[in-house]
């Protein structure tokens, strides 16, 4: 369970007017972000046409998690702010803590691997309420820190407190083309009832709900999606099972023989100049730093830019093949790493 | 004018061009005999052969992309001391997909073109300006420019060779803080003079092929933005024209000059000029590849001019290698210390103050480059004429029946200044073999024949051979073509190559890739309901076979569950506008026909079918029925582009190896050669 700081929390719930919510929606789009590189970076090492199953669940952790984040930013205009995404700063340091944890989750930037989905992208993804394990949390008040799940229902007990009178922004700039997502996944906010129910997307795929691994949408939550992988079986409806459910479906192999063995947590300036390692891995980040750009431009006032941003996520996995086929300078065990970082220069 | 005029802002930097080379060879388009193999790269065969197959980079996306590029030079009006400029940088492609690089045809390699260009200038803080470069292809491609030190030896093929790519930039927008930049305020002053528009030449070299080396799909690069002035073509400077006379020159190609409208200021083009050296390891800036020092290089204008076009370039008042009496010409300026710091500052363009002596020559002398203060380098073509295709590329879609325009805007000058009533003819080229292939000495060749080109010759029709330049020196080349009926079998279409010269007996070779180029793609009517075994398949098939990148780096374009289930991503890039970058395919060669049956099929797996406001392809329309009166196809005289002899001289210095454009240049050489009878 990603454990945040408490001070979120009471922000939110401090909140006067609309604009007193922008830096809490704010850390909300950076947190949604915050987990793409680094599912991504896993889900590119697995080579292209291998591990299918394992790459298909990856791939939709972070298909809903740029969904996440696409939500987050049209609920920051519904109020009325401006979602900041092309900035210096939006990417965490990897390794490092998501935006506003404690710091007990370190999330780096590896490849796949059991033990990376197993003890970083599951203790990300643990709901507050597992369903196998006893209830974490009491109570608010004896607690050191808050959950994601009370950060997000704090912000919509507040939205609904504030009322229809919250919702000051301009709606047709909110990107809610359903060309890429479901009408009943993406959809405007204009009200706290949308607001809430948007909340609800974001937070049932991430942690499905107390009785069941499922969200609203009968998809399995991230959590038990990935613990699909490390269970080697899908998640299926057992009735046998008290809770329903069992890894009794379909095996789901890593084979760690075909995943790039790429060099942890990578730093290009590191890499000898000249190097086609260096040229490649600083175009592969500066891509990755355009497809924030076009994501801004989306929440910025251009809903179109989001064709743009499917061009680049494309862009994006062809460089990823290109760097980590190249051998690491002076370690030729290890590929070159994919470097998620904010890299406004192709210098 | 544009880029050699000023003001002027040089950049630096590398790019990267990862272009797929499996559609090296004509022969990968046939379905039938694709071998899988032709998906990996080639290999070393016995006797000295090479196993082409996907040839030197198989998994190459088409990408361009720029890396290191900052501001090395700003130039307002001769002055070069005032360069604030120098701490700006060069992006390409902020917030979106990469610039593509593609040939028009595997048999028709020699104008890559660039797609999608957009550049940024940025002081850190701010976008100063941002502005897209119109679809351009490079021109004057030098092979053996660059001579290897160590042995004395060109290097063989693209590494050893340059080109500029020149176009013109549009779409511009301009940051406030630009203001404190004089020389960009000088550009945006020309540019809201001139329609929105400046001027842009990539000067691009050192390329490397080689899968081990560390520069592997990445060259140098130097960018020129200057002015575009109204009238100006879009791909290529309007000039006063430098070019050998009779032979090669000494090591110096094809070169451009321009005097600026005041008459104060001659900027002249070494960039793609001057040969080359390779070092056999950096010199003190860290560069491999440097200018040759040819020693001072003079430039003068010539006191007596030739006669109008009718001179015989055997032996015009001053040749290249011609020592030139004293007073025969009139200095304007000498050009030392050309250094590769010089170049990356530059872009290779010197800008000369012309002498008053030299100014009342200017207009209509000839100008010549000496060395060793008399020798002839190399000088302006004859007369000072010079004409240029602008749209010289141009990929067309024929209609079921009838014949459909097209046409070509040439551009006659006469030292530099438009040539109002020039005289210019043009004509298809005869057949033409052999394009596209591997030039022989291949192991295991692929089995499809290599199919001939120019040919059916009556589907393509010129009905004025001979044009007359209007007022603005432009004469338009107006065409005819219809369905040339797939004639290649296993690619569409046709590739036509037009000539074009001076309707005049004698003038200054051309270089050697001087031309008009169509692909006239097959008419291609789309079935009711298309089906994916009988429709579909086939094309995404050979598309998939092509481009290997597709099924290793994203997913299997060729595998109907695959492509039904991404049909949604599909059918976003098949619906792009050809200037986006996203376009598929990259290559910008599938037909409307083809497209649009495409299109239509992958919407019945969209959810919601086909979205109302879908950019369809358009399907050509407006076709006559009636055939134009046919000339007879007899290819008129155009100055030969090289002699026989010089062009078994440049086969040699094309070295070994045959990929690529290496091979098809080889075979437009043996050509020329093989007509020495």
């Amino acid at each position: 369970m990603l454990k945040i700081e408490r001070k979120y929390v009471d922000q939110v719930r401090q909140a006067a007017v609309p604009a007193d919510l922008y830096d809490a929606v704010q850390k909300a789009i950076e947190l949604e972000h915050s987990t793409i590189p680094t599912y991504l970076c896993a889900y590119f090492t697995l080579k292209t046409g291998t591990n299918q199953e394992v790459a298909s669940i990856i791939r939709s952790v972070v298909m809903e998690e740029m969904l996440h984040m696409c939500i987050a930013s049209n609920l920051m205009i519904a109020i009325g702010g401006h979602p900041v995404i092309d900035k210096p700063g939006f990417v965490p340091v990897y390794p490092g803590p998501l935006p506003m944890n404690i710091g007990d989750v370190v999330v780096p930037l590896q490849k796949c691997s059991l033990d990376l989905i197993q003890n970083v992208f599951m203790e990300i993804e643990k709901p507050e309420h597992p369903i196998e394990f006893p209830t974490l949390l009491k109570a608010d008040a004896t607690a050191q820190y808050a959950t994601i799940g009370e950060f997000y229902a704090a912000i919509d007990a507040k939205l609904r407190e504030l009322g229809q009178s919250a919702f000051i922004g301009r709606f047709d700039e909110e990107f809610v083309d359903n060309s890429w997502f479901p009408p009943d996944q993406l959809f405007p906010i204009t009200s706290p009832r949308s607001a809430s129910d948007a909340i609800q997307v974001i937070v049932r795929q991430g942690e499905g709900t107390p009785t069941s691994p499922l969200d609203a949408q009968g998809e399995v939550a991230h959590y038990y999606r990935f613990e699909q992988i490390v269970k080697g079986r899908l998640l299926v409806q057992d009735r046998t099972e008290p809770t329903g459910f069992a890894f009794r479906g379909a095996v789901v192999a890593l084979d760690d023989r075909a995943v790039w063995n790429m060099q942890p947590n990578p730093d290009p300036d590191r890499l000898p100049a000249g190097s086609r390692a260096r040229h490649v891995s600083i175009l592969f980040a500066y891509t990755y730093t355009q497809l924030l750009g076009a994501l801004h431009d989306t929440f910025n006032g251009d809903p179109r830019a989001f064709d743009r941003v499917m061009g680049l996520m494309y862009d994006l996995r062809l460089q990823a093949q290109e760097v980590l086929s190249i051998p690491l300078p002076g370690d030729a065990a290890l590929q070159t790493g994919l470097a998620f970082r904010y890299q406004p220069y192709a210098s | 004018m544009s880029y050699l005029n000023l003001p002027r802002l040089t950049f630096a930097g590398l790019f990267e061009a990862d272009v797929n080379t499996v559609n090296n060879d004509v022969r990968n388009f046939s379905v039938p005999t694709f071998e899988p193999r032709f998906q990996t790269p080639q290999r070393p065969a016995d006797d000295g052969k090479t196993q082409y197959n996907g040839w030197w980079n198989p998994d190459g996306s088409n990408a361009f992309r720029l890396l290191n590029c900052v501001v090395t030079g700003a130039v307002t009006g001769g002055d070069t001391a005032s360069t604030p400029e120098l701490a700006l940088r060069l992006n390409a492609q902020v917030g979106r997909t990469a610039a593509k690089i593609v040939d028009l045809d595997p048999q028709f390699q020699f104008a890559s073109a660039l797609w999608c260009l957009r550049i940024e200038l940025t002081d850190g803080a701010e976008t100063l300006m941002a502005a897209t470069l119109m679809p351009t292809c490079f021109r004057d491609i030098y092979f053996a420019r660059v001579i290897d030190k160590g042995t004395g030896q060109p290097v063989p093929q693209s590494p050893g060779a340059s080109a500029r790519f020149t176009g013109t930039l549009h779409q511009i927008v301009w940051g406030a803080g630009s203001a404190r930049y004089p020389a960009l305020q000088a550009l945006q002053a020309e540019a809201q003079a001139n329609q929105g528009r400046l001027g842009c030449s990539l000067l691009t070299y050192g390329y490397s092929k080689t899968p081990q080396a560390e520069g592997f799909t990445f060259g140098t690069v130097i960018g020129s933005i200057g002015p575009w002035f109204n009238g100006d073509p879009l791909m290529f400077a309007r000039s006063r024209r430098f070019a050998p006379t009779g032979q090669l020159p000494g090591g110096i190609n094809w070169m451009d000059g321009a005097v600026s409208a005041d008459q104060s200021t001659l900027s002249l083009d070494f960039g793609n000029s001057l040969p080359m050296w390779l070092l056999p390891s950096p010199g003190p800036d860290g560069e491999i590849i440097v200018p040759q020092d040819l020693g001072p290089l003079t430039v003068v204008v010539l006191t007596h001019a030739d006669k109008d076009g009718s001179s015989d370039a055997a032996s015009p008042l001053a040749a290249s290698g011609a020592t030139l009496a004293a007073d025969l010409c009139v200095e304007i300026g000498t050009l030392t210390g050309y250094d590769v710091a010089w170049l990356r500052r530059t872009g290779g363009i010197a800008d000369f103050a012309i002498p008053a002596a030299a100014k009342a020559l200017i207009a209509d002398h000839p100008l010549a480059i000496l060395k060793n203060g008399n020798v002839v380098l190399i000088r302006e073509t004859i007369g000072g004429l010079f004409v240029r295709a602008d749209n010289f590329v141009q990929r067309l879609d024929a209609a079921p029946t009838g014949w459909l325009p097209a046409s070509v805007s040439l551009y006659a000058m006469r030292y530099g200044q438009p040539y109002a009533g020039a005289s210019l003819t043009a004509s298809l080229d005869p057949v033409s073999t052999g394009n596209g292939g591997d030039g022989g000495n291949a192991a295991d060749p692929p089995q499809a024949p290599i199919p001939p080109n120019n040919v059916p010759a009556d589907k393509i029709s010129m009905p004025q051979p001979t044009m007359t330049a209007g007022a603005d020196g432009i004469a338009e080349m107006a065409v005819s073509y219809c369905n040339p009926e797939n004639p290649r079998g296993y690619i569409d279409g046709q590739i036509y190559q037009f000539s074009y010269s001076f309707d005049l007996p004698s003038q200054s070779p051309m270089p050697i890739f001087e031309g008009i180029w169509f692909h006239i793609r097959d008419a291609f009517v789309p079935p009711a309901t298309p089906s994916w075994a009988t429709d579909v398949a086939p094309i995404l098939t050979q598309y998939g076979n092509l481009y290997p990148i597709m099924s290793r780096g994203l997913f299997d374009i060729a595998d109907y569950a695959t492509v039904t289930a991404n049909a949604r991503l599909l059918f976003f890039a098949f619906t792009r506008s050809i200037d986006d970058a996203n376009y598929m395919p990259a290559t910008r060669d599938m037909s409307a026909g083809k497209m649009r049956m495409l299109v239509e099929w992958l919407a019945g797996y969209l959810p919601g079918g086909l979205p109302v406001d879908a950019g369809l392809p358009v399907l050509p329309e407006g076709a006559v029925l009636t055939a134009p009166a046919l000339p007879p196809v007899t290819p008129a005289a155009h100055p030969r582009r090289l002699r026989p002899a010089t062009a078994k001289a440049a086969i040699d210095r094309l070295g070994p190896g045959n990929e690529g454009k290496t091979a098809a240049i080889r075979n437009y050489l043996e050509d020329i050669a093989g007509s020495a009878g």
